[in-house]
């Protein structure tokens, strides 16, 4: 009730704000904070690798967090060949680069040429996750206007969903019923003069459902970056059945005593930092001393949160224990949170320079979401049924255990030596002359040692091998590459982005 | 008086019905009351729908009508164009693979019957008369003109026969219409597509009828390989097939094929019955010109023997083998059954074998809407086992009750083990639920693909359990629950 009562206070003082000219001042310097980001990218061609789709425009909203950093979402700045920041009240945009960019939970920082340009603006301050019927301010840029826009909303749901950017990844949220417009993206949603999160995505099916970044996944962003490398949440490459223990039968089974609660686990993947330490039929207890529900949940931030929320605000290689309860026997497993192979992660990875290789006229690319989307909106249903299969079932496929890349045949450059490759389009390799390649770099080794007088290339479920002759396909690779402008044979460089490459010459 | 000859001349022509007079009783048409399997409650069955096809009349008994026509049908009777009765109808006979069926009257039959007579093939560039009835009182003709031959599976089964194509963009064709030149039948329309009528040859029809007429039937046969056309000359070199051009590479071999011993993958199949396979899989048929070697099927019955002339390793081989009948049963995700679905209800999990009934309860898309496991075993691991047994069972969906809570979400998945034993059909899962080692400890084990999620259910109290479900999903008594035999 009495948390009602200062809602609504706060609501009224917040009308008063935004119609006097005294706002302006109230929110001091730290409206110096807030800027506008625009950006110019542009998407490669999955297909042709070396070339690049139209170039786009677009905005949103960035705010200054101390250490010359700009905090947005990294959807904003994805594949951005030319970002620049426009300070509120401020005439002249500034250009800016990505310092750091983490696609699995949108988050980016940004800085600018010059230091100097934050002198005297304070940055903004972080505090804790806002309660459940919390007033909060969301700032920022939205379509539909110039000026600097504020909203006020309540906070409606904490949980731990999916995170609509990288398409694949789930990371806890705070859900708010104030709108989320395109433009607000990356902006500060504040409690009075202290930022809890940054605005981030909406759900479109029900109005005024925004969703924000949380400040425990904006902080551990910024621990991840401290040694300068970002590098990820922890890799989790396990399944779960959510509801099996709600069965009476199946408690009984497991020997779960009375009110005891737990979740079974289904999966473990051989990449997975749980492999060897916990099994299928596995019965995880407790995460961190903390004891999950039959529902999956666990208490957190003052919330039933599903247990997966701990694990993933980890860093990677941080520790992590779990009670199990396995053949009716109760036990602790220590576990450091580290991929133990490479795999496919089927989220996007919003590449600027996919890695790819061309040989005798045929481009082979690793798959990837980005990949997946080239078949429009509906790709999860038009998209080759092998391909749709490896995304969603990588974990569960032996032959590619371990891959690195999962390589697609994405393209023909026709030329007489490849004439008969085409059905072998959108195929995803797995050996060469007998050998299984696991990366590009490794079929670009293989193929570069090639002697004997033909290469035979095996595909996934196919059960014909495509032949090609080795010195015929040495000799093609000039021809097609001048015929078709391709204008490299191959990239496994790294993914700067265009802006960063000539930041020194631009300076 | 030149004048009036070419007003009569083109009377007949814009008027084909004149000529089609005496073929109304020959061609009559069928009315049959479907139903189709209900996947989800295979205890009952879809609303009834009414579907007409034509028939053809082979004495004053019986009809010919194509499989789809019957399939799943409760009730048919055929209607003499012009008379106002109904004459009930049941099947008398049915091939799944040539998509035939006979038809036999039950009680009274039509007055005037005249059996159509079946005419010689066609070939490239001959003109035909397609007739349509599933309206009106006559028979109405179009005049079309044969395309080309397509060697294509027919609408239930994949199996490969020859079909005539011809030109046509008129909607409604492909319900057994008879295709006629100089008053004799020569196809029936089986299919369509935007631009074409796809009809049956009357070779088939012949080779149909003569076997069901000197039982034993003997039936199509099913070689049991599949084949790549071999263009490039890196493959062929490679398969030492570079010193003839012929042959296609053979890419899989069924493992209950009657070549199963002879063949492997990557031989280079030369002759098939005979003829000579070119490149890309066709020969030169004498009327059809080059058609797909597949064609020969048409005339090859269960029990003759088919010489394969194979290349390997640069070495010719002679491989010949008397063929058993083709029976799509054998099938790992066989053509709907026209007997009654098989399905086991244990604790409210409705278990179930895939099969392309079941893929198309997703509609017309269903390469794209069945579920991506289910998809992927249609594509990729439909190859029968050796003895022909092998299914996929399948977890079709969970009636919901207290009993089994906490599994209510689970549907469209792959069974693969229930009570530590591998699921090759329902049989298996019958026999693996009854395992007398977990009924005594009380637990049955499902473990479910992709996923690995597992199920665990009591054996204790099954009987009133199925009678909950029962009671509450007003499932009938006769529904095959599983009775722990």
């Amino acid at each position: 009730m009495i948390k009602l009562w200062t809602a609504q206070i706060a609501a009224s003082y917040l009308f008063l704000l935004i119609a006097s000219p005294l706002f302006a001042v109230e929110l001091g310097p730290l409206r110096k904070a807030i800027f506008k980001v625009r950006v110019i990218s542009q998407e490669p061609d999955y297909k042709q690798p070396w070339n690049h789709q139209a170039v786009k425009s677009s905005s949103g909203t960035g705010f200054y967090i101390g250490s010359a950093g700009i905090l947005t979402n990294a959807h904003v700045v994805a594949q951005g060949k030319f970002i620049s920041v426009l300070r509120d009240g401020d005439d002249e945009p500034v250009s800016a680069r990505v310092k750091f960019i983490a696609h699995d939970c949108d988050l980016a920082l940004l800085e600018v040429q010059d230091p100097a340009y934050f002198q005297g603006v304070a940055p903004f301050a972080f505090g804790d996750i806002p309660d459940v019927r919390e007033t909060v301010n969301t700032v920022g840029y939205p379509t539909g206007g110039e000026q600097l826009s504020i909203t006020q909303g309540v906070v409606s749901r904490v949980s731990y969903r999916r995170y609509v950017h990288s398409g694949a990844e789930s990371h806890l949220l705070v859900q708010v019923d104030s709108a989320i417009n395109p433009g607000n993206s990356g902006g500060p949603v504040l409690q009075g003069k202290i930022a809890v999160g940054v605005a981030f995505q909406a759900y479109t099916g029900a109005e005024n459902t925004g969703y924000i970044i949380p400040t425990p996944v904006i902080k551990r962003f910024l621990t991840d970056i401290a040694d300068g490398k970002y590098e990820g949440h922890p890799v989790q490459g396990f399944s779960v059945q959510e509801d099996a223990l709600e069965n009476t039968a199946t408690r009984k089974f497991h020997g779960l005593k009375a009110g005891e609660g737990g979740v079974k686990v289904s999966e473990v993947a051989s990449y997975s930092p749980l492999f060897e330490h916990v099994q299928s039929g596995d019965i995880i207890l407790a995460i961190d001393g903390k004891p999950v529900g039959i529902d999956g949940k666990i208490s957190f931030l003052g919330e039933r949160l599903n247990f997966r929320v701990l694990y993933d605000l980890k860093q990677r290689n941080d520790q992590l224990k779990l009670e199990i309860l396995r053949g009716g026997k109760r036990q602790v497993q220590d576990i450091v949170l580290k991929a133990k192979e490479p795999f496919y992660d089927g989220s996007q990875h919003y590449t600027n320079h996919p890695r790819f290789l061309t040989y005798a006229g045929l481009v082979f690319s690793a798959l990837s979401r980005d990949y997946l989307e080239g078949w429009g909106r509906s790709w999860l249903q038009d998209a080759p049924l092998n391909l749709r299969y490896i995304h969603k079932h990588f974990s569960q496929i032996p032959e590619m255990r371990a891959s690195r890349d999962v390589i697609v045949l994405s393209e023909r450059l026709p030329h007489v030596v490849n004439t008969f490759a085409g059905p072998f389009l959108d195929e995803v390799l797995v050996k060469v002359n007998g050998q299984r390649v696991q990366s590009l770099d490794e079929l670009a080794s293989i193929l570069d040692k090639a002697q004997g007088e033909f290469l035979k290339f095996e595909f996934w479920q196919e059960e014909i091998p495509l032949i090609l002759p080795t010195a015929a396909s040495v000799a093609a690779d000039a021809e097609v590459l001048s015929k078709y402008k391709v204008p490299l044979a191959r990239w496994f460089g790294s993914d700067d982005d265009g802006a960063t490459a000539d930041w020194e010459t631009e300076r | 008086m030149k004048l009036l000859c070419l007003f009569f001349v083109l009377l007949i022509w814009t008027h084909p019905s004149y000529a089609a007079r005496s073929l109304e009783s020959s061609v009559l048409r069928i009315h049959s009351v479907v139903q189709k399997i209900d996947y989800d409650a295979p205890w009952s069955a879809k609303q009834t729908e009414r579907m007409v096809h034509m028939g053809l009349v082979l004495d004053d008994r019986t009809l010919l009508t194509a499989a789809f026509a019957v399939k799943e049908a409760r009730h048919l009777e055929a209607e003499k164009l012009g008379d106002p009765k109904r004459y009930p109808l049941r099947v008398e006979f049915v091939d799944d693979v040539a998509n035939l069926a006979v038809l036999r009257f039950t009680a009274d039959r039509p007055p005037h019957l005249q059996a159509i007579a079946l005419g010689a093939d066609l070939a490239l560039g001959d003109n035909v008369t397609l007739y349509q009835a599933l309206e009106g009182e006559t028979l109405i003709g179009n005049s079309i003109k044969l395309r080309e031959i397509e060697v294509r599976p027919l609408y239930l089964v994949e199996y490969a026969l020859p079909q005539y194509v011809f030109e046509l963009r008129r909607a409604g064709y492909g319900w057994f219409e008879p295709v006629m030149r100089e008053e004799k039948l020569v196809g029936v329309a089986v299919g369509q597509s935007s631009s074409s009528v796809y009809a049956m040859p009357s070779r088939i029809l012949k080779r149909f009828l003569e076997d069901w007429q000197h039982p034993p039937y003997r039936g199509f046969v099913d070689p049991g390989f599949s084949v790549s056309s071999m263009l490039s000359p890196y493959l062929r070199q490679f398969a030492k097939a570079d010193q003839v051009s012929d042959g296609v590479w053979i890419k899989s071999i069924k493992p209950n094929s009657p070549f199963a011993d002879a063949l492997q993958v990557g031989d280079v199949l030369l002759e098939f019955d005979g003829v000579r396979v070119s490149a890309r899989g066709s020969f030169e048929h004498p009327r059809w010109g080059r058609i797909n070697y597949l064609s020969q099927l048409a005339d090859i019955h269960g029990g003759d023997k088919v010489t394969l002339l194979l290349l390997r390793a640069g070495e010719t081989i002679r491989v010949e083998k008397v063929l058993p009948a083709y029976s799509p049963i054998q099938e790992r995700i066989p053509p709907p059954a026209f007997s009654e679905p098989d399905y086991v209800i244990f604790g409210g999990f409705l278990f179930q074998e895939l099969s392309t009934g079941l893929m198309l309860s997703w509609g017309q898309q269903w390469k794209k809407k069945a579920p991506l496991p289910y998809l992927f075993q249609m594509e990729f691991k439909k190859n029968p086992s050796a003895d022909g047994k092998d299914r996929v069972v399948v977890l079709q969906r969970v009636l919901p009750i207290e009993f089994n809570k906490g599994y209510h979400e689970m549907e469209d998945l792959l069974v693969s083990q229930v009570n530590g034993r591998p699921i090759t059909n329902l049989t298996t899962l019958r026999e693996a639920l009854s395992d007398p080692g977990y009924r005594q400890q009380g637990y049955a084990h499902i473990v479910l693909e992709p996923g690995h999620e597992q199920a665990i259910l009591s054996y204790q109290g099954l009987d009133r359990v199925h009678k909950t479900v029962r009671k509450r999903y007003a499932i009938p008594e006769s529904a095959l629950f599983w009775d722990g035999k």
